[in-house]
């Protein structure tokens, strides 16, 4: 049977340190995409998804087991990315090519336009305000329920629900101002 | 009903929360609402485009990466307890006997500093400089700190009993609190 995610922070809290490498086995798809949709520099991707991993390992005596790990560790990942863009102040955005969901039985032309079309709405997203960016990458890029993103962001379901909502609708707006540019 | 009610059916379509009849519902009114559908239609590519686009991977070696950061964390918060623990102590048990000592005796502690170095030291004109020196400091902090000297003298001379307890209990105290520290250690 599968050790449970609170045994875990156990065994890891009485010194087990193969117990937080089954943490991070468990978790670092999770965090690590989290991260990856929050930072709009993909260079420090990798740096920032390590550093949640350690502040994850700092505070698990903080752990309530009363959230889901899962949930815990998002929010920890959430706010040290917030925290970084803050730090940063970064006012443009770098234009990273996203290659990665290309697949090989595109030809090279729909996969410039795939490529482009998502450049594009990465680039809207990265726009937003903060309030409105983070719903939607955990919502819609992250998977996560409303139950788990009330926990995360610290708010009611009715305020993550109305960002929600009015994060779609800026987002296509945003998307069809672009394609209007490109006709004109 | 209106289109914003639609609007709101197709929040809940997005959200997977909408049950067949309103997906029913909407589906038939973007048949023949015009800007409704495209709004449909413009939204529903966007999220699928964003939901196709979110998985990274992790490197292969994440894990020993992470790994590796919080062992040299480990050892460094080890080193700085290590530090914390016995330091502080040590400077306590060093510094503590000598200063009660010097309180104590006064200046026949520095008169047999004199001869101890003396002693060491086999020429006389040397001796001659340093006590030349140390009676001209002598003076200089004897004039500070003699009324000071001279209460702290007097409240130790009648309370002697009592803070030969407190040294005791001091170092009994820092004895436990290594012992505990030390188990604490062998535990994590």
């Amino acid at each position: 049977m599968e050790v449970s995610d609170l045994e875990l922070v156990q065994q890891c809290l009485s010194g087990d340190k193969n117990a937080f490498s089954e943490i991070v086995a468990r978790y670092k798809k999770l965090i690590y995409s989290v991260v990856y949709n929050l930072t709009p520099d993909k260079q420090e991707v990798n740096d920032i998804a390590q550093e949640v991993f350690i502040r994850i390992y700092k505070s698990l005596d903080r752990y309530n087991p009363q959230y889901k790990f899962s949930t815990w560790a998002v929010k920890i990942a959430t706010n040290l990315c917030l925290d970084m863009l803050r730090k940063k102040k970064v006012n443009s955005v770098p234009l990273e090519e996203i290659a990665g969901a290309s697949s090989n039985v595109d030809t090279p032309e729909a996969n410039y336009i795939k490529n482009e079309r998502s450049r594009q709405i990465r680039k809207a997203i990265d726009e937003l305000p903060e309030k409105y960016r983070v719903p939607i990458i955990l919502f819609h890029q992250n998977g996560l329920s409303y139950e788990e993103m009330t926990k995360v962001l610290n708010e009611p379901m009715t305020i993550v629900k109305n960002r929600l909502y009015r994060a779609r609708l800026m987002l296509r707006e945003k998307l069809a101002d672009i394609r209007k540019e490109e006709v004109l | 009903m209106s289109c914003d009610t639609y609007r709101d059916l197709m929040m809940k379509y997005f959200d997977g929360d909408i049950n067949d009849v309103e997906c029913a519902q909407l589906r038939q009114h973007t048949k023949i609402c015009k800007s409704c559908r495209e709004e449909f239609e413009q939204m529903k590519g966007i999220l699928e485009s964003l939901e196709s686009d979110s998985l990274a991977e992790p490197p292969s070696d994440f894990q020993d990466q992470v790994m590796a950061k919080i062992d040299s964390f480990e050892k460094e918060r080890k080193r700085n307890l290590e530090a914390v623990i016995y330091g502080i102590p040590i400077l306590i048990l060093i510094s503590l006997p000598a200063i009660i000592f010097i309180r104590f005796s006064g200046n026949r502690v520095m008169d047999m500093m004199i001869n101890a170095f003396e002693y060491f030291m086999p020429f006389t004109g040397v001796s001659d400089v340093i006590g030349n020196i140390v009676s001209a400091l002598n003076i200089i902090v004897s004039g500070m700190s003699e009324r000071m000297a001279q209460g702290g003298r007097e409240l130790m001379k009648s309370y002697n009993d009592v803070l030969m307890m407190l040294v005791a209990v001091l170092i009994f105290v820092e004895w436990l609190f290594i012992k505990l520290v030390k188990r604490s250690w062998r535990k994590a």
